[in-house]
């Protein structure tokens, strides 16, 4: 047999001819295809700033352009079409599994992987961009027949082989974000997520080794239903632990959408096998769709009472504060006016409690203060009234004021300014506040060693740094800094004081200018650095 | 532009790798665009009718009598439907192309040789 004698049809917009001839090359792209789309932008348009969402988006894309890429080969006639598209496959096919191990890996860690891994990922990267279009990623089209095929050089074995490593390093993430988590409910979350994904990732990389062995191309379409699989756990975990910030509503409408696209392919399925998988998948989404309606409903009106029962527990906090704060001035007062000597001298005894006393309500009125302060600054009824200053000298004067504390927790302070013009608008005495509140953090979590005070300026941004010798900050700690509330595992081995709300309301303040606040660290016992961002 | 979100885990260096990988995938695309859709520089593999003149050893299966070709495809004519060109033949220092007649340690799973 020849080219000559081949009886091809010619494809119309690159994937519509008759050269599939399994259903099943249609039904296993179309329905990936549309959903990741689907799931990519609706995911990531409902929140832009995730990195999650984006990371969601870049995975969907990548997939759906490799579904699109693959579909061409089933159907397209012309040589050169396929061996261009299948060899590009390669790079595709690598760059999804790459993003798949970030995805996880923000997901569970909630950081950014290592950077020896980042450079590890861009490394192995080179001979795939390299070989792909030569004879190493694809050896030869073969006109001997008439099945469009060509032969697959030496790099399939490459990638196959740093998808197996993808796939085992993936597995040992999510095992060990088993044990490093503590919280239940987010180890939960992550192992189910992890499922989800190395689930696509997975049968994607056995369709390749099954492929490998017994080449049989209709099996082999089956490790794209490994993407449904997971967006079928996504949508569920959108339900059921509200990931991606996904209002229900949505959840419910992208549910019934993926309904109605697998009930649409039943009309395409031209045998019993198919037509086994298209019933298959329609109950499991109807079933989904039945729960979803179910649950929106009772979790709204959950929701609702919820949110009286917030209304009300903020009035009843804000009226205890408010109280506990009245009685701690008075007490305090009672202590200042006996060490004042108003009631007479003092033996050293009473003197001695009296004096802790005092230093006890103090603590006390300024803890109720911060809460009450974040309280307001997070229901917006602090205004911010902004001028221009400088804010170099802000800082300069703050660290005068705090460096006898800081000197006498035994610590240096070390400062370093950029020779630069640092005049900022915004409201002063905000300002002030974050850089008090981060230093007075790094100082009260460093036992020796130093801080080290530092303003930078760049075309965008003012970047104030302090970096300590302290405690440092584990990955569990990272997640929950800047929350209200939010404090290390074990801060309070350092810090019996901290009321968790400190940078909590560093963050309202520097997101409020325009700006940001992140931490790092190394982990435990290696120190941290804190960053705050503001607009030029 | 990426925007940081209240997790602010996204390093620059994030950023700066996802700009390496997008340029490097598209760079190498474009390229290999060019390579193989405009120039057409890859090898086809055919099975050529059994030349009776060569005198050379030909493959022989249960349906087809041949010796097998390797050329560029930018030298193949793809004359789908019609028997008017001549794909199966190398030209005149044609780079690249190779014509393959049969020998004991080249024959694969359902081939034998056969001396026309």
């Amino acid at each position: 047999m020849d080219i000559l004698s081949c009886n091809f049809d010619t494809a119309r917009f690159l994937i519509f001819s008759s050269n599939a001839e399994e259903p099943i090359a249609y039904f296993a792209h179309i329905i990936p295809l549309f959903l990741s789309l689907l799931f990519g932008f609706f995911i990531f348009l409902n929140n832009r700033r995730g990195e999650i969402n984006f990371l969601f988006l870049i995975l969907n894309l990548l997939f759906s352009v490799w579904v699109f890429f693959d579909l061409i080969l089933w159907t397209h006639e012309k040589p050169e079409y396929i061996m261009f598209f299948w060899a590009s496959l390669f790079i595709l096919e690598y760059l999804f599994f790459i993003v798949a191990i970030y995805l996880l890996h923000f997901f569970i860690y909630k950081v950014s992987p290592p950077l020896k891994l980042k450079i590890l990922s861009l490394v192995l990267f080179i001979p795939i961009l390299v070989f792909s279009y030569t004879s190493i990623g694809l050896s030869h089209y073969i006109l001997s027949d008439c099945s469009r095929y060509a032969y697959e050089g030496v790099i399939i074995y490459y990638l196959y082989f740093l998808e197996t490593i993808v796939f085992f390093y993936m597995l040992w993430l999510i095992i060990r974000g088993r044990k490093e988590i503590s919280d239940p409910a987010i180890r939960r979350q992550n192992t189910l997520f992890g499922f989800g994904l190395l689930s696509f990732v997975g049968t994607f990389w056995i369709g390749n080794i099954v492929l490998l062995f017994y080449l049989d191309w209709v099996i082999e379409q089956y490790k794209l239903l490994g993407m449904v699989i997971f967006l079928i756990i996504t949508v569920f975990m959108i339900i059921r632990f509200h990931i991606f910030n996904i209002k229900l509503i949505g959840a419910q409408i992208i549910t019934w959408i993926i309904v109605i696209l697998v009930g649409i392919q039943f009309l395409f399925a031209e045998d019993y096998f198919s037509r086994f998988w298209n019933i298959m998948a329609l109950f499991f989404t109807i079933g989904l769709g039945w729960y979803l309606t179910s649950s929106v409903k009772k979790i709204e009106n959950q929701k609702e009472q919820l949110f009286f029962a917030n209304k009300n527990q903020e009035t009843i906090v804000h009226f205890v504060t408010h109280q506990v704060k009245a009685y701690l001035t008075r007490s305090r007062n009672i202590y200042a006016s006996l060490l004042e000597g108003d009631y007479g001298p003092l033996s050293p005894e009473i003197e001695r409690v009296s004096r802790i006393g005092l230093e006890s309500d103090m603590k006390g009125i300024e803890n109720v203060h911060t809460i009450l302060h974040a309280a307001d600054l997070k229901t917006g009824t602090v205004k911010f009234i902004k001028a221009k200053f400088d804010l170099s000298n802000l800082l300069k004067k703050i660290v005068e004021q705090m460096r006898p504390t800081i000197e006498y927790r035994g610590l240096t302070v070390i400062q370093k300014y950029q020779d630069a013009d640092f005049i900022f608008e915004g409201d002063e005495m905000r300002i002030a506040e974050v850089f008090r509140n981060v230093i007075d953090n790094a100082s009260r979590y460093t036992n020796k060693g130093e801080i080290k005070i530092s303003l930078e300026k760049t075309t965008k941004k003012f970047i104030f740094t302090v970096r300590d010798t302290g405690v440092g900050l584990s990955k569990e700690d990272m997640a929950v800094l800047f929350q209200q509330g939010g404090r290390g595992k074990e801060s309070h081995l350092t810090n019996i004081d901290s009321t968790g709300y400190g940078l909590f309301i560093t963050k309202i303040i520097a997101e409020e200018h325009g700006g940001s606040v992140r931490a790092e660290s190394k982990g435990r016992d290696q120190g941290s650095v804190f960053i705050v961002e503001l607009p030029v | 532009m990426l925007y940081l979100n209240s997790y602010n885990f996204m390093k620059k260096e994030d950023i700066t790798l996802i700009i390496i990988f997008s340029l490097a995938s598209v760079v190498t695309m474009f390229f290999g665009f060019d390579k193989i859709m405009i120039d057409k520089d890859f090898l086809v593999y055919m099975h050529a009718p059994c030349r009776i003149e060569s005198g050379n050893s030909c493959f022989q299966t249960e349906s087809e009598l041949y010796h097998k070709v390797y050329r560029k495809a930018y030298y193949v004519d793809f004359c789908h439907k019609t028997d008017l060109c001549d794909v199966f033949s190398c030209k005149e220092d044609e780079q690249g192309c190779e014509e393959i007649f049969c020998s004991e340690d080249l024959l694969e799973e359902g081939e034998r040789c056969v001396q026309i």
